[in-house]
């Protein structure tokens, strides 16, 4: 069996070679450029390894506070309209975090009517007791968008905990909030910091809501060096040591997902509440559910809108047509051609179940954990390297539009494989064997049982896909054709010159279409589970 | 006295109950089981006891302080789970020494010492609960209840997850400490043989009711209800016709019985004991064998005799008949000693 080898290989090269290359060329830069690299060195990185740190530590002490108690609030208590609640503390995972950025940072702008109205009807200067713009406010806005990450993984785990497992330490004498900390939490724990894990690669990666905060990290110095300095060596040294961060991260949170895979217990459906709170205590759980949802979900979202019927009139026109057939024709190919090739890599690992396959599907998946910059990075110089080699014929094989399709297939190759390997290993692996037995042939087992299972979790990541990239910012704004602008592109224009009211059409368009998504994959598994 | 359950009644749902007049209690150092059918509702009555599920009525007593309302906690009662329910994050020794508390270190790892060398689990100290075999991870559920030495420990069908011949073994090493230690024990269990080869007493409960507390003994010869005839005892029937005066008419002949006078049609219950098998032209009716099976010491042997146009099931002999064979049955009728109410 040559080709799934081969296939998986080719796959590798593609998604893992650029990234291998940006370490060598990093190390072997031209010399030319030295000058621009020692300013960078001596002037900028010092700050960025404080500023990116001090970002990512921050968020994930607030997303693990907000989402490991609101967990413990809908699993273990009776907060009331639990079911409401459980819901709306996902939601704000469809807002892309430049959005919540660009609308806390407009609201809190001097002149914004919330302002004003506190100024003028209360007295009260917000602005001189908040500083939006400060590390302790990015983060706290990171974190309103990134907490849903650690709350749906603490709460999964909580329930997972089981019901005996909870009575065995009661009945030991630990009373309930002994056996939440003991035992629920220390149970817990892998899955907490695995939450926690991801919302801090996305702290790493995000590079639009930096920018909008004026706040310097690796993503936001290496679009710096790209655009400003046009010194694509340092791009690629900084990239270089983002790649290290990013690998770190990513290796403490595959750990911990190794380890939350410890041996568990049946999920129990009947969980006996720890703690039933009195009226005063129920209150109090509500206003701070309540302020949550609030300023992770409602402020937000209703000041988007305001805007977006403020602004709709003048800012409107036949570009935004433009922009919405690009993006979508963006979506729509990448996610096809990221989802068919995933399946393909399933598929090829089924069959061909050697160390060396597993190897090469492993690198290959590395990209989730990448942030997008560098991945642009990577992918510019990897078809700068083989440019000069292409014959001219296929030449269109090194069209812009193909480098940024790559970059996406990098970054969000995991999504697709991850959701179709989970539905073929669901597959009873006898059905193949059954099918042969009654002498139908590979080709057919595949038409007429393979895919049919698997189809709901292809088409499921297909439109996971979609609303991944039609939300990507950085790669799509490095590598896109000249004058192919999107959604994305144009918030980041319109954001960069403070124009948060007009940038919120092209964000209440990407919000939309982002809940829409997110909608009909829940209602597929809803199906599914049925 | 340890334990006494008065009166307790509990429902899911107002309209669902799960048991009700539920009585019995529990001498220092015995050993109780709870037998019944799945569903029957002993899972629920072990939690009413651990603290887990409120009685709507009813009364719990431990050492003579009404316990029914405490949180589980403050009980001071063990419990042991079918599944174990070891925390999957503590070693065997963290787990062993969970329930201690308020004592120094040095005490608790001297008991857990003591635990591990009771339990033959020496080897496993340090391990974690998925390196353990099924049996083993039982072991260390166990000592991890006696750890805080509880005066009494339930058990929550604790031994249906293990293959046959360790239950045997495991069941019969947990009586002896339970004895040594002196500590009491509820067994819940839907296995007759189980309850058999542990309790002192066995409760029957079925249908909400505790249909019978006793003896094995009692139990098998005498059941006090139709249900317990059917679900200990042979689960054979002959239909009488009573004459008021204790006098039953069967097939079998006519039999003296202590019934209620006002029963008419009756079915009356032929315990194992009253059956014996002989070579054919030896004994009282005619009859073929139709199933045998090797039980070791005897085998049990499935009758019809056509006189009486019936099956007698289950019977013990330790002689050899061939399938098919003819062989006469007899039914000795001074065993028989009950009979219920037909209802059909």
């Amino acid at each position: 069996m040559k080709s799934p080898r081969l296939f998986l290989g080719a796959i590798s090269l593609l998604s893992f070679g650029p990234i291998l290359l940006l370490v060598l060329k990093s190390f072997a830069p031209e010399a030319s450029d030295e000058n621009s690299w020692n300013f960078v060195l001596t002037s900028m990185v010092p700050e960025l390894i404080v500023n990116t740190g001090t970002l990512v530590i921050l968020v994930s002490l607030f997303t693990s506070f907000l989402g490991v108690s609101l967990a413990s609030l809908t699993v273990f208590t009776n907060l009331p309209f639990k079911k409401v609640f459980d819901y709306l503390f996902l939601l704000p995972i469809t807002f892309p975090l430049y959005v919540l950025a660009f609308v806390y940072v407009g609201m809190f702008e001097y002149s914004s009517s919330l302002m004003t109205f506190f100024r003028d009807d209360w007295g009260l200067n917000l602005n001189a007791w908040i500083d939006i713009k400060s590390v302790w406010g990015v983060a706290f806005v990171f974190s309103l968008g990134l907490y849903p990450y650690v709350y749906l993984l603490s709460k999964n785990a909580f329930i997972n905990t089981g019901e005996r497992m909870i009575q065995a330490s009661r009945a030991l004498g630990h009373n309930p909030r002994e056996t939440f900390l003991n035992v629920i939490l220390r149970y817990s724990f892998p899955w907490v910091l695995t939450g926690t894990g991801l919302a801090m690669m996305e702290t790493l990666a995000d590079f639009g809501g930096v920018s909008v905060f004026n706040y310097d990290t690796f993503t936001s110095a290496i679009y710096t060096a790209w655009s400003g300095l046009y010194s694509l060596s340092s791009a690629a040294r900084l990239s270089c040591f983002l790649l290290f961060i990013a690998l770190t991260l990513y290796l403490f949170e595959t750990r911990m997902s190794r380890r939350a895979r410890h041996v568990s217990l049946g999920p129990t459906k009947r969980h006996q509440l720890l703690r039933e709170f009195g009226p005063l205590g129920k209150t109090l759980v509500l206003i701070f559910a309540l302020s949550v949802v609030s300023l992770s979900l409602v402020i937000p979202l209703s000041q988007l809108l305001i805007w977006f019927f403020e602004s709709v009139s003048y800012e409107w026109s036949s570009s935004y047509w433009s922009l919405i057939k690009n993006t979508f024709f963006l979506g729509l190919i990448a996610a096809s051609v990221t989802a068919t090739l995933a399946l393909g890599m399933v598929l090829a690992k089924r069959v061909d179940r050697s160390s060396l396959s597993q190897a090469l599907c492993s690198i290959s998946l590395l990209g989730y954990a990448l942030p997008g910059n560098l991945v642009a990075v990577a992918v510019f110089l990897y078809f700068q390297q083989f440019k000069p080699h292409v014959p001219s014929f296929l030449s269109f094989l090194t069209a812009p539009l193909v480098l940024l399709i790559l970059g996406y297939l990098i970054r969000y190759l995991s999504v697709s494989y991850r959701a179709q390997n989970n539905a073929l290993k669901a597959l009873n692996p006898n059905f193949d064997k059954v099918a042969k037995t009654l002498g139908v042939g590979s080709s057919r087992i595949f038409k007429e049982i393979t895919f049919p299972l698997i189809s709901p979790a292809f088409i499921g990541s297909f439109v996971l896909l979609f609303i991944e990239v039609i939300k990507e910012m950085p790669m799509t704004l490095m590598l896109r054709p000249f004058g192919m602008n999107t959604l994305a592109v144009r918030i980041y224009e319109l954001t960069s010159e403070g124009e948060w009211q007009r940038a919120s059409i092209a964000a209440v368009l990407i919000v939309v279409c982002g809940m829409l998504g997110t909608l009909l994959i829940s209602r597929m598994d809803d199906k599914k589970h049925m | 006295m340890l334990l006494q359950i008065e009166n307790l009644q509990h429902s899911y749902a107002p309209s669902k109950e799960t048991f009700s007049y539920l009585s019995f209690s529990l001498d220092a150092g015995e050993i109780f089981c709870l037998l019944g059918p799945s569903g029957c509702g002993k899972s629920t009555l072990l939690q009413c006891l651990a603290g887990f599920e409120k009685p709507q009525a009813g009364q719990v007593t431990l050492k003579g302080k009404e316990i029914t309302h405490l949180a589980p906690e403050k009980r001071g009662i063990g419990l042991v789970f079918q599944d174990y329910s070891l925390f999957p994050h503590l070693s065997v020794e963290q787990n062993i020494t969970y329930g201690l508390r308020h004592i120094s270190k040095h005490a608790k790892i001297e008991r857990c010492l003591e635990l591990l060398k009771l339990f033959n689990l020496e080897s496993h100290q340090k391990k974690f609960p998925h390196e353990l075999s099924g049996g083993e991870q039982q072991r260390v559920a166990i000592a991890r209840a006696m750890a805080p030495k509880p005066e009494l420990i339930l058990f929550d069908e604790a031994f249906s997850n293990l293959d046959p011949s360790l239950r045997k073994t495991l069941r019969q090493e947990l009586k002896d400490l339970l004895h040594e230690t002196k500590t009491s024990a509820i067994f819940i269990t839907h296995d007759q043989e189980e309850a058999f080869d542990l309790g002192e007493n066995i409760g029957v409960l079925y249908n909400g009711r505790l249909q019978q507390v006793g003896a094995a003994y009692d139990l098998y010869h005498s059941p006090q209800t139709e249900f317990m005839a059917r679900f200990i005892g042979s689960n054979q029937f002959i239909i009488g016709e009573h004459n008021g005066e204790g006098l039953v008419k069967t097939q079998l002949g006519d039999i003296q019985l202590e019934i209620s006078k006002d029963l008419n049609e009756v079915l009356v219950y032929l315990p194992y004991s009253a059956f014996s098998l002989h070579h054919s032209g030896e004994g009282e009716f005619r009859g073929k064998i139709k199933r045998k099976s090797f039980q070791g010491e005897t085998y049990r042997y499935d009758v019809f005799v056509p006189e009486l146009n019936k099956d007698f099931s289950q019977i013990q002999d330790s002689r050899d008949f061939k399938w098919g064979e003819d062989v006469d049955l007899s039914i000795n009728t001074q065993k028989i000693n009950r009979a219920f109410p037909r209802f059909i």
